[in-house]
Formats: structure tokens, sequence, C-alpha cells
């Protein structure tokens, strides 16, 4: 199972936008539609491969070749935006909502505000 | 050329004098200081009678209200800001128009700062908090102001926008003003911490809005 790295990433779900803010690249990211119930449920406990086999059993687009969840995991541990828990997470499949689109998961990653987070104190958060 | 100076103010009139004064040391002078109470209830009004800064006073509105109303009274080709409890280095605006003038290109500069407290210096570094940046004016008519919704982090929205816009800034390897932490204040951390709600709020909705242009 896999959990959010904290304290270095901040991660917060405000109306239908989710933003993780990680605190040493200073890096921010926010998943598309099709990602964060992936996400939340990843981050609630579940499997990864229960994760994605729910995913596609509800409908999610997973890429040409189902990998896009995959690729979706290996870029979040990359950034270390989450990390392998040692206890045992929740048995079983997550219940998992329609997807909300046709695309793939995506996790977009926005440098712009690196500087500023990173150079002054004040955006230490 | 032409710079205004924007210097918003609530009960400030313990630092203000120190920080126009800073303004009115420059080696390049200014063409404007707006100097836009926001309200206050103190002996700020007087302070500025004697000073060659143009008075706005307005009811409490917040910062970025301020901000706003100063630089819709700006003419400068340039426009500054400084907070009332900051103050500028002699070289700031001379440092940083020049290296304007020298790179059309960008739309803001930035330098460094020091942070102290009483008289020690607690730290130093880059900054791009307001107090430090020199903008062109065409920036924020590009932009638009500060969002007056936000009572914190009103700057990271501001530069998120601009980022938004692909405007380039230029760092400038220079000291530039003075942040002045006053005693038994809350430190910046814990500020930050204490308002992380907001901000990423603030994130939430910028992201929302690149979304939907997107």
């Amino acid at each position: 199972m896999y959990i959010l790295n904290e304290p270095t990433v901040m991660m917060a779900k405000i109306d239908d936008v989710a933003i993780f803010i990680q605190n040493e690249t200073f890096c921010y990211y926010s998943p598309n539609s099709t990602a964060m119930p992936l996400i939340e449920a990843l981050l609630a406990g579940y499997d990864a491969e229960e994760v994605r086999k729910a995913a596609l059993a509800v409908g999610y687009f997973l890429g040409e070749n189902n990998c896009a969840f995959e690729q979706l995991l290996e870029q979040m541990t990359a950034e270390k935006l989450i990390v392998a828990a040692e206890t045992k997470g929740k048995e079983g499949m997550p219940v998992l909502p329609p997807p909300a689109d046709k695309e793939e998961p995506v996790l977009f990653r926005y440098e712009d505000l690196q500087d500023m987070l990173a150079l002054d104190p004040i955006y230490e958060v | 050329m032409s710079v205004s100076v924007i210097i918003p103010t609530y009960n400030s009139c313990l630092t203000l004098a120190r920080a126009v004064n800073s303004v009115l040391g420059q080696t390049l002078l200014p063409n404007k200081i707006i100097v836009v109470d926001d309200g206050s209830t103190d002996d700020t009004r007087t302070i500025l009678q004697k000073m060659p800064v143009q008075y706005i006073y307005q009811k409490n509105q917040g910062v970025s209200a301020a901000r706003n109303k100063g630089w819709s009274n700006a003419t400068g080709d340039y426009i500054a800001f400084l907070d009332a409890d900051d103050c500028w280095l002699p070289n700031k605006l001379m440092c940083q128009v020049a290296f304007m003038e020298k790179h059309p290109e960008i739309g803001f500069c930035y330098g460094k700062y020091k942070s102290m407290e009483a008289a020690t210096i607690r730290e130093e570094g880059f900054s791009l908090l307001l107090s430090g940046i020199l903008c062109r004016r065409a920036l924020v008519e590009t932009v638009g102001g500060f969002n007056e919704d936000l009572r914190n982090h009103e700057d990271t929205d501001w530069f998120m926008r601009i980022s938004d816009k692909g405007i380039k800034s230029g760092k400038i390897e220079q000291f530039l003003f003075v942040k002045h932490k006053q005693s038994g204040s809350l430190s910046n951390f814990k500020d930050a911490v204490l308002n992380k709600e907001e901000f990423l709020r603030m994130m939430a909705a910028n992201i929302k809005a690149r979304q939907k242009r997107n």
C-alpha cells in the first residue's frame, strides 16, 4: 500500500481540484478527473493492483496498453509524492465512481512557483 | 522612463516614515510615491503631511485593494511596491531600472533581501516579496491587479497569474531591500501554516482557471 509522503508533501482537495505540493522540489501537481479517484483509492489503503482492476471494471480508460495507471504510480513514487508503507492495507477492490470522462489518468506537474516557494521563507508551508 | 512607487499601509505609523525615507533616499528617484492608507486609525495621515507623497485614504479593504488603488493612480512606465514595514536599500531602483532597460523581454525583476529583527540580520537571500520587485506597467495591465478576495497569499496568486501568461522575470544579484521582523510577531513559517488552507485554496483556484482555459 501507499501513503502520502508527509510532511514533505502537502495535499488538499478543494471543490473538485486536488493539489499536491512537494516541499523538497517546490513543484506542485494536480491530477485530472480520471486520476483523482484512483489516487484517492490508493491513499485510502487499497492495493495498487486492486485499484487498477477496479478502474478497468467500471470502464476507466487506462491508455492504449492499459498502462497509464502504472505510469501514474511511477510518477508519484519517483516524485516522492507517495511512498510504499509496510503496514497492511485494505482488502479487496475499491468502489470507484464511474469515470468522469474518457481521458487516461494524468498528473499535471507545475514548476512555475519553484523560485517563489523555494526562495521565500514566507512560503515555507 | 518613469517609476511610480506604491506603499499600502495600515496602522503602520511607527515604520512608515522609514519606508518613505528609504524611497526618498534612492540614487534614482521615482516620479511618484503613492501611499494608500487602508483605513488607519493611528497617526499615519499626520506623519505623511510633510512628505512629498500622494496620499490616498480608503476605508479598510485589505492590502490587495490598497495596492490596486495605488496602481490605478500610478503613471510610471515601471511600478514598484513597498510594504510600510520594509525599506529599500539606496541603489534599489537604479539597479532595477537599469536591468529592466537592458532586458526588455522580462516583465519584472527581483533581487536579494535581508531580514532584520532589531539590529540583527536573521536571514538573507533572494526574495520575490513584493517590496523587492520592479515591474513594467504593461505587466500589471496584462495580468490585472491583486485578488481583493484574498487576505493572504495575494502575492502568490498574482505571481501565478504572471507565470500563467508566460511572462519572464529577471534575478539581480544584489541586495535591494530590508524586511523588518517585528519582535514577538508570528514567524513567517507559523503565519504560512496558519494560512495553509487559504494558500491551498488560492492555488487550487488558479489551477482550475488554467484547466478551464486549456
